[in-house]
Formats: C-alpha cells, structure tokens, sequence
C-alpha cells in the first residue's frame, strides 16, 4: 500500500508485476526504460496497457494512488473517500453553482469507485462526432467490435433478478406507472449480488472493474504497475515525448525530494479529463487549436431524498438497477442510486434534531438521481503548482433541465409511493404531493441555490480531424507532439449523455489498436 | 488485505480546532451523539478525512474555524467566550447565525463543518446500530452467496482473462 492521508499500516503483498513508487530503490533496472508508459490506470490507460502487453510491448503503468484490492473495501465512506479518491473527493468546479466532482486515485482510477454501468455510446453522438468534428473510424459500425471486446472483457450484462433491491423496483414501479419507458441497466459485472457500495469499492469483486479486469490481464501479458508515483511531467526531446518525471506521492516532506524518471518510445495519458491537460500544459506542449482544457461537459447531476411508508433498505441490491429513459432524447436520465447514512446526512440541509428526525427514516429512504446531458462548457486552467482548476457556469437551458429533471423524477417518486421528498434546492420546501410540485419552477430557482455534484468530466483535449479546433486527432495523438497518445474522457468532441466508462474503454482499446498499427511508422 | 479497518490515531489537528469540533458536534449531530459521548469518536474520523483534504483546502477551512471561534468573542452576549466554551442555547444560536448567514463564506463554513461532522457522526457503530443499518452483514451474506451459486463462472470468466485474444492489425495511416 502506498502511503498517503487516511491510511494506516503497510501492504502485506502486492501481485506480482506491481511496485510501488517509495519502493524505487528495489525497482529492476528494466523497469526504468519500456516500450511504452502508460499515465493512469483507470478505465482508459489499463485498458490500453492490457491490448499493448498483449500484442508484445514492454508497458509500465505508472499511477498516483495507492494499490488496494478487493478485501480492503468496506462501507466505511469516510475512510474509503480518503484513501481511494482524489483529495479527499472534496474536487471543485468552481462557477455559479460552484459543482463537486469526484474523481478516483487509486489502481483501477475511477472504475474503483464508479456504479459499473457500461453502455455504449449513443450512435447519434458518434454521428455527430464525425460529421461534426470530423473523427475518422469512428461511428457505429466501426466501434462495434471495440465494444463487443470490451464488454466480453468486463462481462457487461444485465442484474440478476434475486439482487435487485427495492430502491429500484421503487423506481421502475414509479415509472411504469407513469407508463415511462424504463430499462434494466447494463453494468460490468459478474453475478453482482448488490451490496450498493460500488462508490467505495466492490466489495464482493462483482463489479468488473480495471481492477479486477483489466489489471490481471495486463499483469498477465507482462505489463508492469507502479502505485503511488506522481507523474510531474511528460520528458521531451522537442516536440516527441520521451517518458515521465514523476514524484513518489505519500507524506509530504519524506518523500518531497524523491524523484524518477521512467524512459519510453511512447507516452500514454490516460490521467482523466482534468489531470490530463494540466500534465500536458506542465510540460509545456501547446495546442495549436488553443483548446487544450476548453470544452470541460460534466453531466450535471442532482439527486433527491424520498422516504417511504415501507422499508427500501438501499444498501440490499444492485446499484442502478434500472434507468429511466423517457426523456432520453431531452438528455436526461434517472437512476436510484443510495447513499450510505453519512453520506446522505452530508448533503441534505439540515442538522441537530431535525437531521436526526429525517435519519430515522434511513431505512426507508430512497436516493434517486437525474443526470442532464450538458450544453454548457466549463474551462481547466492550471492553477498555482501546474495544479488543474476546473471553471464552470451552469447555463441558462442546463439549470432549466436540472429543475426540470427534478420535477420528473418527484413525480415518478410520489406515483411509487413516497411520502415526503427533499429537492435539492436551497430554499424549496418538502414535496408531499402533486400540489408541491409547482414549487420547482425553473425560473423561481436561482442556480445559487442549485446541490449539483457530477462524476462525469469530458471533453478537454478533444480529437478531432482539424488541428485548428481540436488538440488530438482521431485516434489520440496529441497535435504538434510525437510520440503522445491520449487515452481517456477528455478525447470526447462533445458529452455523451450516458455512463462514460465503456465509451474511454473502447476508444482506449480502438487507440491502442492504431499504436500498434502504426507502430514501425514511428 | 492491504488497508486495516481499525481507526487511525492520527492526532495532528491542533488541540483547539479539536475542541471546537467537538463543541460544533454538540450543535450539527443529531442529539443521540452527545448522549452517547461521540464527540470524540466523530473528531477522530474527521481527522482522517482532512487528512486528505488538499492543503489549500484544509488551511481555508482551518482559517474558517478559527475565525468562527474568535467570531463568538464580539458577541456581548458571549460575555467573552469563544463558541467552543458557549453554553449549548448560546452555541445553537450562534451557529445557526452562521448557517443562514448572507456571507457566502460564512454559510460555506457552516455547512463544510456540520457536512464533515455528520459524515462521521452517522459512521459511529452506535448510530449505524441505532438505524438498524447492517451494511458488513448483508456485504458478507452477498458474497457467500454468490460464490455459492456462482463460483464456477467466476472462474471461467478469470481463467478468460488471461486467455490470448490480440487485437486484429490492420494496415492504417496516421492522419495527422
């Protein structure tokens, strides 16, 4: 285990192939020069190691956080939060509302802490990623193998009926009884039988994430992995990337003077949709476009509290069973979701008495979430430090959607059952029936008063076929660079409007293929 | 197993800023937690996660306690007492002041504090057993379980992982 804030005592083993960064001194020789090292070990850049190693490359993955496995994941929030995700998932983008965003920092990146859901990209938006942005081999009938592999790989399928808890049958009732259309959701997972703690780590190893996917796979074919490494930034010789600088991350004033360096024929930047461009603009590669860390989409989302007359026991079944997709094509999606009771006495506004009032009912609470596919763009500067500062002003039809969408979701909540709903507007009162509704007028809610988080950033090195608007081309190699490919969410043109997981991990697979291809070229 | 599931006994916070959390825990926690003397326990897990909070983001909050604490001393009514040393009337309103307040900063503070605290308050076994919230026995339940019912597909799905199926190569130019 690599140290770091929350943690307590040392790994007892780790598999081999992985190492962790403090332990440099021990390192192999040869882990210090490779074929190709991959930045990030999430969805993206483990999803390219593994088709890399497997075609024969030397590939060393190099990830901040620690390595933690199955075993160590429990329903413990606040330890999890602070030992799996990014400082402390207390992340902000800043703008009016300012929004939390979450991100994971540990091996396997954000498929640790995510829901598993696993759908494939809409194929409107590849059409539109190729008429628009002009991407190459990338709409529907070109992607298709790319996801069929990926979801043999991480067994993307439907829940088993016996797990299924009643958080989302709650919501499937609601819907089908507003005659919406409502699906069983697709996630990568094995025989999930719901424990509803995928934000903090499947602790059941169901959920089929890098960790327990892609990660044996790539270790399997020779790749190796370093946990707790620090990439400080990308070596260049001009304008070819040559490998990584990187600092041992842990206690601070140990481990401050500890720096390495990894040489590669290739770099892979698979840090996510904030990281990545700050990485980049560290070391000093510039877009011609000038639109590396513009175009910052991140799925607004806001959830809402319902309690009912009967037990829902949200931790008992599946996360996301179900998505409601009737206003699909508004961009909107709803989920039952469940928060842990720390978690959800955080959020809602309320305290003392009152909180402990509302908290008796933690076993018949149900948390639903609305998801709004995104028309405003945010910014990624990089802050004091070449640290990532993400900017982002909710826009005007974006609040209107999220009310919107609020107002949907209560109302499919009251049809299933439930007796009191919070919205996740400062200053709007309980919701008990129908009546209460018309208290979430879109234009009675400022975007000040506005509870949005999001676990979706996208879009800040998006490829496309013009260097003059995009920063990488189709297949993610970075304009005016040699030898740098990127492999994660910040690729995309424009928000996808679902789970991005399986989107990264087809285009990471469809990149990696296009490396080796073109490989001899280099 | 790599991580311990006992608390750590990280006791880097300075002594007041835990006294004043402790004190703000009588305020945000719901009742029961006082009655059952958490407060310490709830200022031991909120360490953890400052801990990992960005230390720009830990030094601002830090700052705001303390201006929260010396705040409580311009209130004559305080008789010159911090809000750590207010009575439980005094310390209630004087929080509330903050929580509704029309400094953004201020209902910012308020609201980061009472989230931190109860985060932790309601992690305490004592207020998961008082929810009837069993989340370890139901997690061990489910994955017997499923190793039960399951375990030869979850052997053959391991087994496929390390099952050779490269990437078909086609002949392509890089457009760029």
């Amino acid at each position: 285990m690599t140290p770091g804030a929350g943690e307590t005592k040392r790994a007892a083993a780790l598999p081999p192939g992985v190492s962790r960064g403090e332990d440099a001194a021990d390192w192999p020789p040869d882990l210090r020069r490779c074929d190709v090292v991959v930045i990030g070990s999430g969805a993206g850049g483990m999803t390219a190691a593994a088709e890399l190693a497997e075609a024969g490359f030397d590939v060393v993955v190099v990830e901040e956080g620690g390595y933690r496995e199955t075993g160590d994941f429990t329903a413990e929030p606040s330890q999890m939060v602070s030992s799996l995700y990014r400082d402390g998932g207390a992340t902000m983008a800043l703008g009016n509302p300012p929004i939390l965003y979450q991100e994971g920092r540990t091996v396997g990146g954000s498929t640790v802490i995510n829901g598993g859901m696993s759908w494939r990209t809409p194929e409107r938006v590849l059409e539109d990623w190729h008429r628009r942005s002009g991407v190459d081999r990338i709409r529907m009938r070109d992607m298709e193998p790319y996801f069929d592999r990926v979801e043999r790989r991480i067994h993307v399928s439907h829940q088993d009926e016996e797990s299924i808890g009643r958080d989302s049958e709650l919501l499937r009732l609601g819907a089908e009884r507003k005659g919406w259309d409502v699906i069983p959701n697709l996630r990568g997972q094995l025989h999930c039988p719901g424990s509803n703690n995928c934000a903090f780590g499947c602790p059941t190893g169901a959920k089929q994430s890098a960790l327990v996917s892609y990660l044996p796979r790539a270790l399997h074919f020779g790749a190796r992995v370093i946990s707790g490494l620090r990439v400080t930034r990308i070596l260049r010789d001009g304008k070819r990337a040559v490998g990584i600088e990187g600092k041992v991350a842990g206690p601070r004033r140990a481990r401050r003077a500890q720096k390495l360096e990894i040489r590669a024929d290739l770099v892979i930047l698979a840090a996510g949709a904030t990281q990545s461009p700050a990485l980049l603009t560290r070391s000093g590669f510039r877009a011609p476009s000038r639109q590396l860390g513009r175009n910052l989409s991140l799925h607004p989302n806001a959830k809402v509290v319902a309690v009912y007359d009967e037990d829902v026991r949200g931790w008992e079944g599946v996360h996301q069973a179900y998505q409601v997709r009737e206003f699909e094509d508004e961009g909107l999606l709803f989920a039952a979701i469940n928060l842990p009771p720390g978690v959800l006495a955080m959020s809602v506004p309320r305290y003392g008495a009152e909180l402990g009032e509302l908290l008796q009912d933690y076993a018949r609470t149900l948390v639903a979430g609305v998801l709004v596919e995104d028309t405003s763009v945010g910014r990624l500067l990089t802050g004091p430090g070449g640290w990532p500062l993400a900017t982002y002003q909710l826009g005007d039809r974006d609040a209107h959607q999220i009310v919107r969408g609020v107002r949907l979701l209560c109302d499919l909540l009251l049809e299933s059952g439930a007796r009191r709903i919070l919205p996740p507007f400062e200053g709007v009162g309980e919701i008990r029936d129908r009546a209460d509704l018309d208290a979430l007028d879109p234009r009675r809610i400022p975007k000040s008063a506005m509870e949005v988080v999001t676990v979706h950033l996208m879009g800040t090195a998006r490829m496309g076929k013009d260097r003059s608007e995009a920063v990488c081309d189709s297949f993610g190699w970075v304009y005016d660079s040699d030898r740098l490919m990127i492999c994660d969410a910040s690729l995309f043109p424009s928000p996808i409007g679902v789970n991005p997981a399986e989107t990264v991990q087809a285009l990471a697979t469809r990149n990696a293929q296009h490396a080796i291809e073109t490989w001899t070229e280099r | 197993m790599t991580a311990g599931a006992e608390w750590p006994a990280r006791r880097h916070l300075p002594a007041r800023i835990r006294k004043l959390l402790e004190s703000l825990a009588r305020v945000v926690c719901p009742p029961e937690a006082a009655e059952l003397g958490l407060e310490p326990g709830i200022v031991a897990r909120v360490e953890t996660v400052l801990a990992a909070l960005p230390g720009p983001m830990r030094a601002g909050l830090f700052a705001g306690l303390a201006a929260y604490e010396a705040g409580a001393l311009l209130d004559p009514a305080h008789r010159g007492k911090p809000a750590s040393a207010l009575s439980p009337a005094q310390a209630e309103a004087y929080f509330q002041r903050w929580w509704t307040s029309r400094l953004l900063l201020r209902r910012e503070l308020a609201k980061n504090a009472k989230g931190l605290l109860c985060l932790a308050c309601y992690e305490m076994p004592e207020m998961k057993e008082a929810l009837n919230y069993t989340p370890e026995a139901w997690i061990a339940r489910a994955k017997t379980r499923r190793l039960a019912r399951y375990a030869p597909e979850v052997r053959a799905h391991e087994a496929a992982l390390a099952k050779p199926d490269p990437l078909p190569v086609f002949n392509s130019q890089r457009e760029s």
